[in-house]
């Protein structure tokens, strides 16, 4: 095994062992960093979270994504961020206030669906317990008025707890 | 001899070979499998709280009166932050603080929200008033300081009969476990 034995019929065998002791250190230290517990995010390509030194980690909710150019609403909605648009030329305004309409309608769908599913649940006898809380992710850039149009929105559909998503600072 | 001795000892020792190759396959795939299903950006959460308008009167005046308790408000602007600190019993702020929106300004902010929860380890509650102009990463900042405690600070234990939020660590509670956002229905 040890290298090349010229005259020898294992002539051109390789030398393994090496490679399957750094293989071994490497699965182990991928084991032991690897979550099943943990929610994996999926973080938006143009959506660059603030860091912060909070040690809480992000628990499972629905999601509302806010980047420069839009505001997405559970992976599926997606409001754009443009003058153009007449919900957003509102939430742009500085002394605009209440909520964004179709981003209302939109939690006020998803509120619906997660009483249903909390009533089903309980009829089952499986938890009572009923999901209000979602998660924000928003661009570390973005103005606290589009912000708080999103958060006036959620509320009036009666979702008044929030999980602000942030970078933890010890991984970045 | 002694060339024999060797060449004997050798064709002992190569006889005993394990064929590590199977195993080397499996821990190709093995790696390959961990590596594409790794999570490498840890993400972390900042819980908070939006009012709720609700229909029910609130406690009467001289239940206030009688037992007050403390009230901290801090309004964040583009440069500033401004701490205040009132009671339920009287509007009239006692403590006011005005930091500019930096790690260092937030610092102090927290040292003086500190301070109250080591005199009243049931005080739990901070209400921020954001300016529209303030980005998302500027207001990340002010909440991780009401929030999470720096260093030196040590968390103060919430009472025994305290009922403190889930998904919160009671061994490790954060320095407040209930954050508002004060100005979301109406306007600044």
């Amino acid at each position: 095994m040890a290298g090349a034995d010229i005259g020898g019929k294992d002539s051109f065998s390789l030398n393994l062992y090496p490679m399957l002791d750094v293989f071994s250190i490497l699965i182990v230290f991928l084991l032991m960093n690897f979550s099943v517990s943990g929610e994996s995010t999926e973080v938006s390509d143009n959506l660059e979270l603030p860091i912060s030194s909070i040690k809480l980690s992000l628990d499972s909710a629905a999601t509302v994504a806010i980047t420069k150019s839009e505001i997405v609403i559970q992976g599926g909605v997606s409001i754009p961020l443009t003058p153009n648009s007449a919900d957003v030329v509102e939430s742009f305004k500085k002394d605009g206030q209440g909520a964004i309409r179709s981003a209302y309608d939109e939690f006020k769908k998803l509120r619906d669906n997660n009483q249903t599913l909390a009533n089903r649940q309980k009829h089952l006898g499986l938890s009572k317990k009923e999901n209000s809380t979602l998660t924000m992710q928003a661009d570390k850039v973005i103005p606290y008025r589009i912000i708080k149009r999103v958060l006036a929105s959620a509320q009036q559909a009666e979702f008044i707890s929030w999980k602000f998503a942030v970078q933890k600072k010890d991984i970045d | 001899m002694s060339g024999f001795k060797l060449k004997k000892r050798k064709q002992v020792s190569s006889a005993f070979d394990i064929n590590v190759t199977p195993m080397l396959d499996l821990f190709s795939v093995l790696i390959i499998f961990l590596l594409a299903t790794a999570v490498f950006s840890a993400t972390g959460e900042l819980r908070i709280e939006v009012p709720f308008l609700s229909s029910k009167p609130p406690p009467p005046q001289k239940e206030l009166d009688k037992n007050p308790e403390k009230t901290v408000n801090i309004t964040v602007d583009e440069k500033t932050v401004v701490y205040q600190q009132a009671t339920t019993a009287s509007s009239v702020v006692q403590d006011k603080l005005e930091v500019p929106l930096t790690e260092e300004g937030v610092d102090k902010i927290q040292a003086k929200i500190y301070d109250i929860r080591k005199q009243d380890p049931k005080f739990d509650k901070v209400t921020i008033f954001t300016q529209a102009e303030v980005k998302y990463e500027d207001l990340v900042l002010v909440l991780e300081a009401v929030r999470e405690l720096r260093p030196p600070r040590t968390p103060i234990p919430f009472p025994e009969d305290y009922k403190m939020p889930s998904g919160f660590d009671p061994e490790n509670p954060p320095l407040v476990t209930k954050v508002v956002l004060g100005n979301v229905i109406f306007a600044d």
